[in-house]
């Protein structure tokens, strides 16, 4: 008996079976219960979600010669149904658009939509991957997906929805295929491997849905491959079996990272390439690993997102030692190298000089030193401009003060604006305030000091009262007071 | 009878041409009711002189009418409009015309001009209205909040609402529907991607991956996310920078900053507030450089999540101050 891979095999072969839509499971079986048919309906989604399945469940259903009417559990063993499965149904036609382009498959397309049903009771047409149609043959589809023959039903399947002429798209009910989560894949995996009975532990079926993301067929592949290792799988045969880098191999480069050990590091980038990992694939899987760490930095009730292969746990642990800023320079470090890798001939050279580059050492700054993480938080993300800007953040830069003022002024009554321009705020520090004026005009500035206070505590919110020292201007050897 | 349809409003001239159609003879549909193109005008014109068949009444409709490019032999071949039986109706359909063509004033001699158009795209208010008109035919109960996510995750494209609200009819099944069901069932990208803007602009961190992933999950190109952060985030930075340097009239912000409503200033103003000049020029850097690197071929979230991010945090420190 020939062997089918589990993911026809597992083709859903009802709506009911459907997994992880249940908003269109919903719609549309009410739409076959209420004989609500549209005359075109427009499936979108990532792929592996199960639009082209869908598209055949319904096409099964309108036309199961079981029953007198359109059935949301076609049987799957009349002439119909079976003719369906191995798509030479006279009624039902599948067309591949990415080969079928043409404005003239457009045009034999709208001819046959104008002969009756032969068996069935309606006339399908399932243009898979409808996104590579033409504009031109989408053009000619238009009148007649608008105002089909009451027997035909067309129904568009595609990943890439925005490729898709915005009349088309509104001529169709649509239906969003979201990506599947990780739980419902490892769950369905689950009841497969059940069902097969394949060994597989829990952390393997996650490692499958990991690499899936979010497609169902993938994870199947993917199922399908492993069970042939006949021992009980485990999350590494997984990695192992996608090219993927394990977990621990993960966490030793990420250790010899944060001690600093380079002839450590050096070692494991050399044997990770010796073990047939491209340079690329080892960057991707580091990159999805600090990516983890970020999130777990920046939002740690969100653990249901990770990615990469090393567990909650151990992450939780090492996040605790990096801190946001390291992680975000490591990420903008990495996604670099990946963009070199890419035209260098001697990946492996890029690969170590990338990983020496992530260690700490050759950062001017260490972990977890709060007054640099505040400067970088607030100033940019260059690591050379850190120790500078770390001494000026406590007061605030020329330019803001000047804008500041500009403020002031602009709230001040009419008379006394020409006045206020006069002057310029050299500092502002807490509640304290540095006004300079020229010396012609100092004793008009010492005599309303309250009011400038009360102008500066208004423009600035400040809820203290405000203290403003007024001096004359002179010339300081940059040219600036301050 | 001759009609001139003009307008851009196809769901409504659609309507409209049912409503003709629906005085046919319904069993001669295939004799009395023809549809020409405008280049066939002489054949038009011949079927519409043409009693009908069954004594009932024929409709001619010849689409696509560019009356500017008309000259005098479509002018020739429109001289016996004034000799059609009573039993024709001739229905032209143009998306718009010019008012001192000579055509049109030949047409409109001998018949009547009706301008089917779009309600303007910012006008979501009378949207919403014509929404829930539509679902009150369908008999379809929908509460305000509902209503208002499908006005503004439609638009004013009133095809795609009927479809969308003939899907929700089928969906609920005469249930009460609720708006977290609506959202699945009917996605509004630009709606969350703006929601995103508005996270990261918080600084809630979490917020933004979760809305990320959504995002992603639903197939939303990368570029697009950052595309509408982008213009989000510049329009704010235009209105800061514009109220910073002392500008007071919201007319006047808004033709500086290309806002097409100045009374979005009003929101614009408060959103601003508490946001530094030197932040969102920040941000903005930072969303171009990713915007950049999204195009230079950085694939999956990994690109996306750490800048955004690292702005979420930018604004993050300004919160907890």
């Amino acid at each position: 008996m020939p062997t089918i891979a589990l993911h026809q095999k597992y083709r859903p072969k009802t709506l009911a079976e459907l997994v992880g839509q249940p908003y269109v499971q919903t719609a549309l079986t009410n739409a076959i219960n209420r004989m609500h048919i549209a005359p075109a309906y427009l499936f979108t989604g990532s792929r592996g979600t199960g639009k082209t399945s869908t598209a055949r469940i319904f096409a099964k259903s309108l036309n199961c010669l079981s029953f007198d009417g359109p059935t949301d559990e076609p049987c799957g063993t009349c002439q119909s149904c079976r003719s369906i499965e191995t798509s030479n149904s006279l009624d039902v036609s599948e067309i591949d658009a990415a080969s079928n382009n043409g404005v003239d498959d457009a045009r034999a397309l709208i001819e046959r939509s104008n002969f009756a049903p032969v068996i069935g009771r309606y006339r399908v047409f399932l243009l898979d991957e409808s996104h590579m149609l033409t504009t031109q043959s989408q053009n000619a589809l238009l009148k007649c997906i608008e105002e089909p023959p009451p027997h035909v039903v067309f129904i568009l399947c595609t990943t890439e929805v925005h490729k898709v002429l915005p009349t088309i798209v509104s001529r169709c009910q649509v239906f969003h295929f979201r990506a599947l989560s990780l739980q419902t894949i490892a769950q369905h995996l689950q009841e497969i491997a059940d069902a097969e009975a394949i060994a597989v532990n829990a952390d393997a079926l996650m490692a499958i849905a990991r690499f899936a993301e979010g497609g169902l067929r993938d994870a199947l592949q993917l199922l399908g491959q492993v069970s042939l290792l006949g021992e009980a799988v485990t999350a590494n045969h997984v990695i192992e079996m996608t090219g993927g880098v394990t977990a621990t191999d993960l966490l030793t480069v990420l250790e010899a990272i944060a001690t600093n050990d380079t002839f450590q590091l050096l070692k494991l980038a050399r044997s990770l390439v010796d073990s047939g990992k491209t340079p690329k694939l080892i960057l991707s899987s580091l990159l999805q690993t600090y990516r983890d760490l970020l999130i777990l930095k920046a939002a740690p009730q969100a653990a249901d997102l990770l990615t990469s292969p090393v567990n909650y746990s151990q992450l939780k642990a090492i996040s605790t030692q990096w801190d946001f800023d390291v992680l975000n320079q490591s990420l903008a470090q990495l996604q670099k190298a990946e963009s070199y890798l890419r035209n260098t001939t001697n990946a492996a050279v890029w690969l170590e000089t990338c990983l020496l580059n992530l260690m700490p050492m050759l950062r001017s700054i260490s972990f977890s030193s709060p007054d640099v993480k505040q400067a970088v938080g607030k100033n940019g993300h260059s690591r050379k401009t850190i120790s500078e800007t770390a001494s000026t953040t406590t007061g605030h830069k020329p330019t803001d003060l000047a804008a500041l003022w500009q403020k002031v002024v602009a709230s001040a009554k009419p008379g006394t604006q020409k006045l206020l321009t006069q002057a310029r705020l050299t500092k502002l520090q807490g509640t304290k305030a540095i006004l300079e004026v020229a010396p012609a005009s100092f004793a008009k500035f010492e005599a309303n000091q309250q009011a400038i206070a009360r102008m500066l505590q208004r423009v600035t919110h400040n809820p203290k009262p405000m203290t403003v020292l007024i001096r004359t201007l002179t010339a300081s050897k940059n040219g600036r007071s301050v | 009878m001759i009609i001139l349809l003009t307008g851009d409003d196809q769901f409504a001239i659609r309507q409209e041409l049912e409503h003709y159609k629906a005085e046919l003879d319904s069993q001669w549909l295939e004799l009395c009711y023809h549809r020409f193109p405008s280049s066939a005008l002489e054949q038009a014109m011949s079927a519409a002189r043409t009693p009908s068949l069954s004594g009932g009444k024929r409709l001619v409709v010849v689409e696509d009418c560019n009356l500017k490019q008309w000259g005098d032999t479509q002018l020739e071949s429109l001289r016996y409009l004034a000799q059609m039986p009573d039993s024709t109706t001739l229905v032209f359909l143009a998306t718009n015309v010019d008012k001192r063509l000579k055509i049109y004033k030949h047409l409109i001699k001998h018949g009547q001009c009706f301008e089917l158009s779009l309600i303007p795209p910012w006008r979501t208010d009378l949207i919403a209205e014509a929404i829930a008109t539509q679902a009150k035919q369908m008999k379809l109960r929908l509460p305000k909040d509902v209503v208002e996510y499908l006005a503004a995750a439609i638009g004013n494209d009133m095809t795609r609402a009927a479809s969308e609200l003939r899907k929700l009819a089928i969906y609920t099944n005469g249930q009460p529907v609720g708006l977290a069901e609506v959202q699945s069932l009917i996605p509004c990208q630009t709606q969350s991607n703006l929601q995103l803007a508005e996270a990261v602009r918080n600084g809630e961190s979490e917020t933004v991956v979760r809305l990320i992933d959504e995002l992603l999950a639903r197939s939303e190109p990368m570029l697009v996310m950052v595309a509408t952060l982008l213009t989000q985030f510049r329009t704010w930075l235009w209105v800061k920078s514009a109220i910073a340097s002392g500008i007071q009239n919201n007319t006047e912000i808004a033709q500086l900053c290309n806002v097409g409503n100045p009374n979005r200033l009003y929101y614009l103003r408060q959103e601003v507030a508490t946001m530094p000049l030197r932040t969102l020029i920040q941000a903005v850097t930072k969303l171009v450089d990713l915007e950049m690197s999204i195009k230079q071929g950085a694939v999956q979230a990994n690109a996306i999540m750490p800048s955004l991010l690292a702005i979420a945090r930018l604004f993050q420190t300004i919160h907890s101050k």
